[in-house]
């Protein structure tokens, strides 16, 4: 690239691009001649500056982003492997955070599921006084046999798409670093509110938003420098302005959807890819590229630690973790008020000096 | 591989069969003992049991 100045514009451009959700459709793979457009007519950018967006009609059903065959073989790979507890420092610290999350709750839950349990990462941080009874759930054998937890539990093989529980069945469902595969997100969410009892609460942990935008950009950058166009490398994230939206449409209430940066600094862009690989997180897109130039991989590490790195040569990779609460409705939950209700008006708060409990 | 002898032996737990359902159509399912399999009588699938772990993913489903 000529100058620093088309650099920001690409990032810019792509930074929209990277907004999109799986369910948006988006799947950016045309490279010719500058131009960039998406299968789905959802977007093409012309050049790098005027880009031009199309709504495309969206149709149920129409999502298969993921390879989930292929995810499953990455996961089981990678649970297979001798060495594999040293890749767990992600699942491990974002496992420690949701459980701390089910802490904050004040409650016994008599049976609970973990969606996507990988090597039991959050159950190793729960104790049997918070969860009585625990369902672990995980696509790969090899992960569901890895730790054993202090809590009583019971190991399902079950794809997180297909959830083989009956209905009103589990007091908390958890969930960490797992969603951010499935194909179809609004569906899973519908059946995590299925299986939860009324009053069950979901507490889940996925990435999102602008996760390795480092390690996406580089790899654009470089490709597009050697090979005249990129493909993508780095999946499509859920915004988190979407996230509530998707939750509410479950059918839950009661939402807090917060974001967590966790930077992780790595001696180098293969290193990252190592452990991305070692996670079980490779990419398994449908559309994803077969193989990528050793050329392009060496251009895109140099970039990476040009625009990225820090002053003692390592680089950032960032991981953002959406965390989301809800809560399958009952009636003992609080509700606000009827409207009409008030006996106050808005315009008299300005009035109002001691606490209105007082007043009454 | 004293640890994996151990998880051979491991039976299936009945008592999940409160809680799982077919994952394709939600319904219950029957535990067949003789082929150590959770039989969908309707569908005319079953889901294989390894070492005491129920496979309920639909692609690893045999049709009866």
């Amino acid at each position: 690239l000529d100058n620093m100045n088309n650099v920001f514009i690409v990032r810019r451009a792509f930074s929209t691009s990277c907004m999109l959700c799986p369910w948006r459709r988006a799947r950016k793979v045309v490279l010719s001649s500058g131009q960039l457009a998406h299968q789905s007519q959802g977007l093409v950018f012309k050049g790098c500056t005027n880009f031009k967006r199309w709504f495309s009609s969206r149709t149920a059903n129409s999502m298969n982003i993921f390879d989930r065959n292929m995810k499953r073989r990455q996961k089981n790979w990678a649970a297979a492997l001798q060495d594999g507890d040293k890749y767990h420092y992600l699942r491990d610290e974002v496992g420690s955070r949701v459980a701390d999350r089910v802490f904050d709750i004040a409650r016994t839950f008599p049976l609970a599921l973990d969606i996507g349990c990988g090597a039991s990462h959050i159950a190793l941080h729960l104790n049997k006084e918070t969860i009585e009874k625990l369902f672990l759930m995980d696509v790969t054998v090899n992960a569901l046999k890895l730790k054993e937890t202090e809590i009583p539990t019971y190991r399902v093989l079950a794809d997180e798409e297909f959830l083989p529980f009956k209905e009103n069945t589990f007091d908390l469902v958890v969930s960490s670093l797992s969603l951010h595969w499935i194909n179809d997100l609004p569906g899973a969410f519908r059946q995590i509110h299925h299986v939860l009892k009324p009053d069950g609460v979901f507490i889940g942990a996925m990435v999102g938003g602008e996760t390795l935008y480092e390690l996406r950009c580089s790899l654009q950058l470089a490709e597009l420098e050697r090979e005249g166009g990129f493909a993508p490398h780095v999946s499509p994230y859920t915004a988190v302005t979407d996230l509530g939206n998707l939750l509410g449409q479950a059918g839950f209430n009661m939402l807090t959807v917060d974001i967590d940066d966790i930077q992780v600094y790595y001696p180098g862009m293969f290193e990252v890819l190592n452990d991305l690989q070692g996670m079980g997180e490779s990419n398994c897109a449908w559309n994803r590229k077969p193989m990528l130039h050793r050329d392009t991989m060496l251009a895109a590490a140099a970039i990476y630690k040009e625009m990225y790195g820090s002053e003692d040569g390592s680089v950032p990779a960032t991981f953002e973790i959406l965390y989301m609460i809800g809560w399958k409705p009952h009636e003992s939950q609080a509700k606000p008020a009827k409207r009409g209700s008030a006996n106050m008006s808005f315009g008299d708060l300005g009035k109002i000096i001691q606490p209105p409990s007082k007043k009454q | 591989d004293g640890v994996k002898d151990k998880e051979h032996k491991q039976s299936f737990d009945t008592s999940l069969l409160e809680f799982l359902v077919c994952p394709l159509s939600k319904k219950p399912l029957r535990y067949d003992e003789k082929t150590n399999e959770l039989i969908n009588e309707e569908l005319g699938i079953s889901y294989p049991i390894i070492d005491g772990i129920p496979n309920l993913i639909p692609q690893d489903a045999r049709m009866i």
